[in-house]
């Protein structure tokens, strides 16, 4: 198991590197970041000030190793565009993100589950057409479009929640059920096949023979088995709903990391994007290997190349 | 607890969940800004956005009459010029800074030499270090401002980039030293700042009076940042905002159609143009090279559908690369109407009957863009759109690999073609036309304060550069703003709003 993990994290670090080093070269070949930072009506003059000023003057692999060798050593770089160290706005930033991602997790397993355990209780019965189409609709809606409508609805019409801004639990309500939404239909469908196929299993019919309670049945017999590969994806969904939220966050004005993450590209704030990106598809790699070596620990056979 | 119980708590819940609205019974103005302001400190961003906030916060000795394009005395009482190269400014009295000290030479002198100083970085200090010299307080009241050679827009460079700031501001040349906590001399001053919430400020009643900026109307100013329109739209119909700017002309109008919110249109002083590959830096043999090709292009470019379909608002076509309220830009040059039968007409003299292809690097506005290339197609020439982002362009332009660019050239506000001075003055990448004459004329005029002569060579420039149609001159931009039906404001003649000059109706 040991020689399984070890391996998984070489894996993984070899990946980040592969991705910072893919970020880096992307953002820095495909345009001139003196020219970036400089501003649109900036002189040739002031574009000179600042490739010497911000380093870019140097050859590239000597910049790239610079940033790596201070990420190691817990420096995350200052960004040239909010004239603060990339490490603060991070923390600064992060706290909201992390609200956004749990409060839309919640909408989705609650959402989705509920629906999912429903649909399956009688297939092809009103609330399984409900439940299926209501998962259609929400995996077709865009994200923005969504907000947009919430936002007229439950904002400018009734309006009962704010519009924009992250100061109280009352600005998260909107943005949760957005970003939420958009990921109840897999977890919808997933409870909704599971369940099926395990209410039609030999056991329960044994333990409907048994005469336990339906509700016995559902939660303490069935549901736990159909829930095996949905909490693989909810972990997944762990990973999209906090590197996800770009847009939601610019439609709502909250201020996490997914708005960090725009501004900062549209500022061509190399450090911040850099570490941006390299912080999100750490969360990934995270959760992939958490996944893997969970599936390891649950089936020995994948412990095996 | 009961369902009903349950629902009714819900509902008290959700009800006091409304956001404070931003109106006249709170005396605050809230603002949305569609980019993030990332520091206070003006000196150190010329976004637009801080060009805004800076105005509310941060004086200088002089500011411009939008009415007569003259600088007049801000923190300085008066001005003297003491030679073509030397201006004494005398402060007014009784001047403070945001935290209660006072104003003094001193100060002044320190921003001058703090912002020409490479160490301190700032972004405006490139614009002065060309022509500065020194700055000298003769007398507790006097500084003396001394340029290098004459240099015309020395005014206008002074109200521009050199902001005022308190003697030792940057305690050991700690360059964000008021990025986060500001001291300045403006009519409001800042009461906290959240880069991710906004900035939020105060009317300053320290500030002075009888200055050109107008002491605020309003108590408390907030500006929010809320980068999607949509979000805007939903804000100003809620009460949440007051006053937006760089709207959108659709949505600006849509807008305007609403009760609760006026639309108002300004004019910008930025400039739109394609700079074509005359030199024949990229080929020397290039179609671009040849007059008549480029009269033919200028020929076959239908500005006023452009300027009434795609730009709207205030927007204008243009015919030479400024505005007409500018100095320097009311000449008589030639103007290329609207005619594809005589394009075609002189594509064929030139050599060119089936036309030709050039690739023409564009940044913004892709649609305008794509009209550009399809009125061009129309006489044959095809115009292959390569599509990227500002930085890309600098690169290729660089680089010398431009056939064709476009810009779009906002002249820091200012009245004045000598702001633009880079697309015609040798050694600089965004001039490939490379004509000594225009060249020298546009120098010389850089180096004069004789306005009569600066006048005189501008004009042959104009001429010049239209007869030859170096350029492909298209539009001025429109400036939209949208506001609460309860404020008054009026769009400023240089595209920079001040929002201390709003009121409640």
């Amino acid at each position: 198991m040991l020689k399984f993990i070890l391996k998984r994290l070489a894996l993984g670090l070899a990946v980040a590197f592969t991705v910072s080093l893919a970020t880096f070269l992307l953002l820095n070949l495909a345009a001139d970041p003196a020219a970036m930072v400089a501003g649109e009506d900036a002189t040739q003059d002031a574009i000179e000030q600042i490739r010497v000023q911000f380093g870019f003057d140097r050859p590239l692999y000597v910049r790239f190793f610079e940033w790596l060798g201070n990420l190691m050593t817990g420096d995350f770089g200052d960004s040239y565009y909010w004239k603060q160290p990339v490490f603060d706005l991070l923390i600064d930033r992060a706290p909201v993100t992390l609200t956004l991602a749990a409060g839309a997790l919640t909408v989705t397993v609650v959402v989705g589950l509920t629906l999912g355990v429903l649909a399956a209780l009688k297939p092809n019965g009103w609330l399984d057409r409900f439940a299926l189409s209501f998962g259609t609709a929400a995996q077709a809606v865009p994200n923005f479009w969504l907000g947009l409508i919430l936002i007229i609805l439950l904002g400018v019409m009734f309006p009962i929640l704010p519009v924009s801004g992250d100061t109280s639990w009352k600005h998260f309500v909107l943005p949760c059920l957005v970003l939420g939404t958009s990921s109840v239909p897999q977890v919808l469908r997933l409870t909704r096949t599971g369940m099926i196929e395990v209410l039609g299993s030999d056991y329960i019919r044994t333990a409907r023979a048994k005469g336990f309670r339906p509700r016995q049945i559902l939660f303490r017999h069935a549901l736990r088995n159909a829930l095996l590969p949905v909490v693989s994806v909810i972990t997944i969904q762990i990973g999209y709903k906090l590197g996800g939220s770009v847009i939601t966050e610019t439609v709502f004005a909250l201020n996490g990391l997914g708005r960090l993450a725009y501004e900062s590209i549209l500022g061509a704030d190399v450090p911040t994007v850099q570490m941006l990106v390299f912080f999100f598809a750490l969360i990934f790699i995270v959760l992939s290997i958490l996944g893997d070596i969970l599936n390891a620990w649950l089936d020995p056979r994948m412990r095996v190349e | 607890m009961s369902v009903k119980a349950l629902l009714t708590a819900s509902v008290i819940a959700l009800s006091s969940a409304v956001p404070a609205l931003a109106d006249q019974a709170n005396d605050t103005l809230v603002a949305a800004f569609n980019k993030e302001v990332q520091t206070l400190d003006g000196l150190y961003s010329t976004s637009r956005e801080n060009l805004i906030l800076s105005y509310l916060t941060s004086d200088q000795l002089v500011e411009i009459d939008l009415e007569t394009g003259e600088y007049v005395g801000a923190l300085a009482e008066s001005y003297t010029w003491v030679d073509d190269r030397t201006i004494d400014f005398t402060l007014r009295e009784g001047l403070q800074f945001h935290d209660g000290s006072p104003v003094t030479v001193e100060d002044i002198v320190y921003s001058f030499d703090w912002i020409a100083d490479e160490n301190s970085e700032t972004r405006r200090g490139a614009f002065i270090r060309g022509w500065f010299e020194s700055a000298q307080a003769i007398d507790d009241r006097t500084v003396r401002v001394t340029a290098m050679n004459p240099y015309p827009l020395m005014l206008r460079d002074i109200s521009v980039f050199v902001l005022t700031r308190k003697t030792g501001s940057y305690v050991d040349g700690d360059t964000d030293a008021l990025t986060q906590d500001f001291n300045g001399t403006g009519p409001y001053r800042i009461t906290s700042f959240d880069m991710g919430a906004g900035v939020t400020l105060e009317r300053f009643d320290g500030y002075y009076e009888g200055g050109p900026k107008a002491e605020g109307a309003i108590e408390t100013i907030h500006l929010r940042p809320i980068p999607d329109w949509g979000t805007v739209t939903a804000e100003l119909l809620s009460g949440g905002v007051n006053w937006s700017f760089n709207v959108p002309d659709d949505t600006a109008q849509d807008l305007g159609a609403l009760p609760m919110v006026d639309h108002t249109t300004g004019v910008s002083t930025r400039v739109s143009f394609l700079v074509l590959d005359v030199a024949g830096v990229t080929d020397p043999e290039g179609p671009l090279t040849n007059t008549l090709v480029r009269q033919a292009l200028n020929h076959a470019v239908n500005r006023e559908e452009i300027v009434e379909f795609l730009v709207g608002g205030s927007g204008r076509p243009i015919h030479t690369t400024c505005n007409l309220n500018m100095f320097g830009c009311d000449v008589d040059v030639t103007e290329y109407e609207y005619n594809p039968e005589r394009a075609r007409e002189l594509l064929a003299e030139a050599g060119y009957p089936d036309g030709f292809e050039f690739e023409m690097t564009t940044y913004r506005e892709r649609p305008i863009m794509e009209a550009v290339a399809a009125d061009l197609a129309d006489i044959g020439v095809t115009a292959n759109i390569n599509h990227v982002k500002l930085s890309a362009l600098s690169k290729a332009r660089a680089e010398g690999q431009l056939e064709a660019f476009q810009n779009a050239w906002g002249f820091y506000a200012t009245p004045d073609l000598g702001a633009i001075s880079n697309y015609y003055v040798a050694g600089s990448n965004r001039n490939l036309h490379h004509d000594a004459d225009v060249e020298g004329w546009f120098k010389a005029a850089l180096e004069t304060v004789d306005q009569d002569e600066r006048e005189a060579l501008y004009a042959q420039a104009l001429t010049r550069v239209a007869d030859e149609a170096y350029l492909l001159p298209l539009f001025q931009y429109s400036q939209n703003y949208v506001h609460s039906v309860d404020t008054t404001f009026e769009a400023p003649a240089d595209g920079l709003p001040r929002l201390n000059e709003i009121s409640w109706q």
